[in-house]
């Protein structure tokens, strides 16, 4: 399998990696929004791709994402995933009155910018990113595509998922990364860690 | 009430009348339905991709189109249906996310595509389709009374009846 040769410490990295990189973003988001959010420990599994849903919560759930991708030496899929009342609420309260869909477009903005910016500057890859999309549906079917993209050269994903909260609203955030251990290899090159990918 | 049987990715199911089946948020990948009305048994599977790569080992023939869906034929064969009478439907397939780098990388319409073609090489008519679009959508087979039940985020529910 593509992933073997992780052990824990590799997990480690790249569970930081996501942390600060997440981090970043958030931070940047509770400026704009003049909110304090709170972060939780982010939590790593290699899962395959059946099971992937079972760390999602219900695949008929409506909410509303800001997806993207990134591509490079590293490639991965970002999403940030925000219940609707949870959306709407937020936006009613902020101080400077907006309504969702511009508070998810400069969410979207802030997000997947710092989230690349922090990702690139931390681990010194060349990564590239498309503008991030936003839409509202089906969380099963938005997580479907994210990983199919993969799925042609692997059966199972490392699934890192950060979840944010904001007075009683939950925000949160799953990443899909590193399909490909070639990938794995510059990453852990770049960092100086030791990695066998044979 | 008859118990609903939930469908995951990448795996399919089939029953006599005695349960629906059901598979929510349906992205890119496609759901086949097959059913013999005369005998009342019906099948649902959840497909991830088109073909199975050539020099690929497999150890999962549910996740592709082309090995996936003769399987589930052959399941609907033995539990009792006939060959002459499965009829089929066609879901999903659709482009949520639309790729920037890569617009070739569409796997719905490939989904769409390779579905399409496995059932007509296996003579299986397919009586309704709702496939592509960029919408996410749960089907549900009530295998007693032959309907399928289509949702999707923002229209009213669509129901099929063989």
């Amino acid at each position: 399998m593509p992933f073997d040769s992780l052990n824990p410490y590799h997990l480690d990295v790249l569970k930081e990696i996501t942390n600060i990189s997440t981090g970043t973003s958030i931070s940047k988001l509770s400026e704009y929004i003049d909110k304090r959010i709170f972060m939780s420990v982010p939590s790593i599994e290699i899962v395959r791709f059946e099971d992937v849903f079972r760390f999602i919560g219900d695949p008929e759930e409506e909410v509303y994402t800001v997806f993207s991708r990134f591509y490079g030496e590293i490639e991965g899929n970002s999403f940030f995933f925000f219940k609707k009342g949870d959306i709407e609420q937020l936006a009613s309260t902020l101080k400077h009155k907006m309504d969702s869909f511009f508070l998810l477009t400069q969410i979207s903005q802030i997000t997947s910018d710092s989230f690349v910016e922090s990702l690139t500057e931390f681990t010194n890859l060349k990564i590239e990113q498309e503008a991030p999309q936003i839409t509202f549906d089906m969380l099963g079917a938005i997580i479907e595509q994210g990983l199919l993209e993969y799925s042609e050269i692997a059966d199972e994903v490392i699934f890192i998922t950060n979840s944010f909260s904001l007075d009683e609203h939950s925000l949160e955030g799953h990443f899909l990364l590193f399909p490909s251990p070639a990938h794995l290899h510059i990453l852990f090159t770049k960092l100086g860690i030791p990695y066998d990918s044979n | 009430m008859t118990q609903i049987k939930h469908i995951g990715i990448s795996d399919y199911f089939v029953s006599n009348a005695s349960q629906h089946l059901r598979t929510s948020g349906l992205g890119s990948c496609v759901c086949v339905i097959l059913y013999d009305r005369q005998h009342q048994l019906g099948g649902l599977s959840h497909i991830m991709l088109p073909e199975r790569p050539a020099n690929k080992k497999v150890h999962d023939f549910k996740k592709y189109c082309n090995t996936n869906i003769p399987l589930f034929i052959q399941s609907m064969i033995d539990i009792g249906a006939s060959r002459k009478e499965l009829q089929g439907a066609l879901f999903g397939g659709a482009e949520m996310f639309r790729y920037q780098k890569n617009p070739l990388m569409n796997i719905g319409k490939r989904n769409i595509a390779s579905a399409l073609r496995i059932l007509h090489e296996q003579d299986i008519p397919v009586q309704f389709e709702n496939v592509g679009g960029r919408k996410g959508r749960t089907i549900q087979l009530n295998i007693d009374i032959g309907q399928i039940l289509l949702r999707t985020a923002f229209e009213e529910d669509i129901i099929y009846t063989f």
